[in-house]
């Protein structure tokens, strides 16, 4: 990859569909057809839609950027379409609208919620590093399996979910 | 639906291609990958076996896919949450065998997760470790109490005191009574008022001693205790693999040393002097009430129900409050230490401004949560006073009425009075026990978490000495990852003869530093053998190994101390010329020379005062100086300039002939003399040959030479 190489733009990549759901990228200048790409986003917290990278794999499995993608709007909405798609494969977490329990035992802590893929159960390791900011006032909490659990706005859950929340994750 | 039949592999997934939740089924036969959705907006779909060329797990952020490999390309086909990550490792495997003609199992693609219990399901700190939740609640407080059964004759005497204590403090309101019923007011026997206050003086008097003797006592068992517990921690702590430092952040294994041996000391001395004191006394002073009138000792309790609603109400509230506190105080310590060890950069970059202002932040939130948690404590208190006041109150009422109407005496009111005076204060200690010993359990927990966690490499159980390595080293093919799932070095094999000194080169992250991990066994190899004169590394302990290898890291590491006594770490009898010729092969010797105070120059914190390539000699000298058949430079080199760099391994190679070397140079010009060199891309093993072969090669080696020569020539320095 030649680190110099502008930012993508709609004028030197074009992005469609390809097989099994997949996105392929066709580099205009270079003639180079990359199929199966996926898209990271460089500040997934900070700036998520802006600066795409796009990856694509080699035949080994190992993987190498393309490019970065500073501005997503100029993109035809289809274009645009497939990599806000792809972008979002690329993240997964399981968003919590309610807590409904929370139990302490043994250094783990016990969650029952109600997320948006509807009710879950997840140990959390009860440590610092596990519960981590997400914004300025949200939480990300990662269970024993690195599984990811949001909460996009700790003062928005109700006094009695918060005191829960706050009597375990004080920090 | 077609009717799949010879099914060999069978399992489920969780998610769907675009992260929905979903019931995914794969099937496996003999000849046919089968995905069947039943829940989700997957479609059913299915390859030929023969067709797939490869599998892999893509990881990203949260969740996973599994792939593919067909015309050259791989695709995503199934996804799943970390969870089910297991699963899909082994499904592979499980493939691959079929595959081939070997030996597979379906089930073992469906058992519980590795990191859960297989009995009771609770979460495992690492996998195959004992459960604690099957150890039982009573496990904790079990291995307390045979931590102090060492001290369990001291304990006994502590109880005695105690006992005897409590008894002691009984007797002044009986005093009392008898004082004023028989002396004061009846005047039946006014000789005695003398004796009953000598009986006075002498039982508080007895009782202070007791209390001071059951203090010393306590404190000291205490104090042992945690001394012999930090101890054993400290040495769990050197056993332990590095692993479990690239997991735990120093500063949570210091707390584990601080407040959690703190919290431990507190159990214990806390225990003697307030937990079974508590109840001795509230035993011993119903009791008395009771004697006295047991129609005004119910009165006493009603307000008990309210002490204990209150208490409990308020440590609720309270209680997360104080863990705030503690928090910032954490994190105000934190940001200072950070900005104080980095306060040249502070300035260098003129950000005092912003760092006040974050400051300021950290400072003015300690500020907040203490004045919080003392606003409770300060409305808690005079509420609680005006509760047990209460109680007295009512005794004065009804107990007044009683010695009006001549069925209890004066003398009798009085002692009741200071009975209960002395009876509320214990009941809310035993309200907050609750709290206090689940803090208690939890440090305890922390600390046998470390005592308990097994070193990740496996230590053989024979233990064979070594008498002294010829120092060949053979790697046949190494597998390994720091993370099981993602692998660093891929099927690494080679080979050094005895005295050989060997160069490995490589790009920055290419897996150098990683494979002289493994020789040292700071990690265990997850596939193939690593031999060392022919015997394999997991039969010898790594205390063994490591005293025939001397290593020198990247980043020199200096103790507070001298310069002598940093040279001689690993041999602290070293003689002082043995010193000094460490150093000079080191090429150390010249600029320790130009300091005043010469060998004996004091370091500070990491060696402060040297420069990068001062310390690294430094770090040289040391690994030379124990003279080990094998040395190992991992870019030892790199803040050395390239003048002292050709003088070290000038002297290494006059004088350390025989033993084997290994060294990582960042600069590849150094490495031209070497015996063998071993090109490193990719966690694989590319070339290997010396400086002649490789540069006929035209390789990956060939263009490194090239490429740094150029730079050198642009810099205006010549390459000779
Ligand atoms: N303790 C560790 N935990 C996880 N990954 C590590 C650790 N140490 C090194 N790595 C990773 O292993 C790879 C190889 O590192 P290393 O062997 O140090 O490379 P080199 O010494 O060739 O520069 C790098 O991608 C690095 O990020
Ligand atoms: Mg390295």
């Amino acid at each position: 990859m030649n680190p110099k190489k502008e930012y993508l733009t709609p004028e030197n990549i074009k992005i469609f569909k390809g097989e099994f759901n997949t996105i392929n990228v066709y580099l205009v200048e270079e003639e180079i057809l990359y199929k199966g790409v996926f898209v990271v986003s460089c500040f997934p917290i900070s700036n998520p839609y802006n600066f795409i990278s796009i990856f694509y794999q080699k035949e080994t499995g190992e993987v190498e950027e393309i490019g970065i993608i500073k501005d997503i709007s100029i993109f035809s909405e289809e274009e645009k379409k497939l990599i806000l798609e792809t972008l979002n494969k690329h993240y997964f977490s399981y968003e919590i609208r309610r807590i409904i329990d929370i139990r302490w035992k043994f250094g783990f802590l016990l969650f029952v919620v109600e997320t948006d893929k509807g009710e879950r159960q997840f140990y959390l390791k009860w440590e610092r590093s596990r519960a981590i900011e997400i914004g300025k006032r949200g939480k990300i909490l990662i269970d024993i399996f690195e599984d990811r659990y949001v909460i996009p706005d700790v003062q928005k859950l109700t006094p009695i979910e918060k005191n829960l929340f706050t009597r375990f994750i004080y920090w | 639906m077609e009717e799949i039949k010879d099914i060999k592999l069978e399992t489920e997934t969780d998610l769907d291609i675009f992260g929905n939740t979903a019931k995914i089924k794969i099937i496996v036969t003999p000849d046919k990958f089968y995905v069947i959705p039943e829940q989700g907006l997957q479609e059913k779909i299915s390859f030929d076996l023969k067709r797939i060329e490869g599998f892999n797990i893509r990881q990203t952020v949260g969740s996973a896919f599994f792939q593919i490999k067909i015309d050259g390309q791989y695709i995503d086909i199934l996804r799943f949450s970390n969870a089910n990550r297991y699963k899909f490792t082994r499904l592979i495997t499980q493939i691959q065998n079929l595959k081939a003609g070997l030996p597979f199992s379906n089930e073992i693609l469906n058992q519980p997760h590795p990191l859960l219990c297989p009995k009771c399901g609770f979460p495992l700190q690492t996998e195959g470790e004992k459960c604690q939740n099957c150890l039982q609640q009573g496990a904790i407080l079990l291995r307390v109490f045979s931590l102090l059964s060492e001290h369990i004759g001291w304990i006994f005497i502590i109880f005695f005191l105690m006992i005897i204590g409590v008894v002691l403090s009984l007797v002044p309101p009986r005093i009392t009574k008898i004082l004023v019923d028989e002396v004061l007011t009846t005047k039946k026997h006014v000789d005695w008022l003398p004796y009953l206050v000598i009986i006075l003086i002498a039982s508080e008097f007895i009782r202070a001693q007791i209390n001071m003797l059951v203090g010393t006592i306590s404190t000291s068992v205490g104090t042992l205790i945690t001394n012999s517990l930090r101890k054993k921690l400290f040495e769990k702590l050197e056993e332990l693999s590095l692993n479990y430092y690239d997991i735990n952040s120093i500063g949570t294994i210091m707390t584990r040393f601080s407040s959690d041996v703190e919290a431990f000391h507190g159990f214990v001395t806390q225990a003697g002097q307030g937990f079974l004191l508590n109840i001795f006394m509230l035993i011993g002073i119903g009791i008395m009430l009771f004697s006295i009138n047991w129609l005004l000792a119910l009165y006493v309790m009603i307000p008990i129900p309210f002490v204990i609603f209150g208490t409990l109400i308020f440590w609720r509230g309270v209680y997360p409050k104080y863990f705030k506190v503690w928090d910032s105080q954490a994190k105000l310590s934190t940001f200072l230490n950070n900005v104080l060890s980095g306060i040249k950069t502070v300035k260098a970059f003129s950000q005092e401004e912003r760092e006040f202002k974050r400051f300021t932040f950290y400072a003015d939130n300690l500020k907040d949560t203490v004045r919080t948690v003392n606003i409770n404590i300060s409305v808690f208190n005079p509420l609680m006073t005006f509760l047990f006041g209460l109680g007295g109150l009512i005794v004065w009422y009804a107990g007044g009425k009683n010695v009006l109407e001549g069925k209890l005496t004066l003398g009798e009111l009085m002692a009741f009075l200071s009975y209960i005076g002395m009876f509320y204060t214990p009941l809310t200690h035993l309200t907050l026990l609750s709290t206090w010993f689940s803090n208690f359990t939890t440090a305890s927990h922390r600390i046998f978490e470390v005592l308990d966690t097994e070193p990740q490499v496996k230590e053989p159980k024979k233990v064979v000495k070594i008498a002294r390595l010829k120092g060949e080293i053979e790697f046949k093919n190494v597998s390994f990852g720091y993370d099981p799932y993602q692998p660093i070095l891929k099927n690494i094999s080679f080979k050094i003869e005895p005295g050989e000194t060997v160069g490995i080169v490589g790009k920055s992250g290419s897996g150098k530093t990683t494979i002289i991990n493994l020789l040292c066994k700071f990690y265990d190899i997850q596939e193939g053998e690593i031999l060392i004169d022919g015997k394999n590394i997991k039969e010898i302990t790594s205390y063994e190994l490591r005293k025939h290898i001397g290593l020198v890291l990247q980043e020199p590491f200096l103790f507070r101390g001298t310069i002598a006594e940093n040279i001689s770490y690993g041999k602290p009898d070293a003689t002082f010329e043995e010193i000094i010729n460490a150093a000079k092969i080191a090429n150390a010797h010249e600029f320790i020379m130009k300091f005043p105070n010469g060998y004996d120059t004091l370091l500070g914190e990491r060696g402060a005062g040297l420069s990068g390539g001062e310390k690294q000699r430094i770090t040289i000298a040391r690994a030379i100086l124990c003279d080990p058949p094998i040395l190992i430079l991992d870019e030892a080199t790199s803040s050395v300039d390239t003048e002292s760099e050709k003088k070290i391994q000038d002297a290494l190679s006059a004088l350390w002939k025989g033993r084997t070397t290994i060294i990582i140079a960042h600069r590849l010009s150094t490495l031209r003399e070497a015996d063998k060199i071993i090109v490193i891309d990719n966690g694989r093993v590319v070339e290997i040959g010396n400086h002649m072969e490789l540069m006929e090669k035209r390789g990956i080696y060939y263009n490194l030479i090239v490429m740094q020569t150029q730079l050198a020539s642009i810099d205006g320095a010549l390459i000779k």
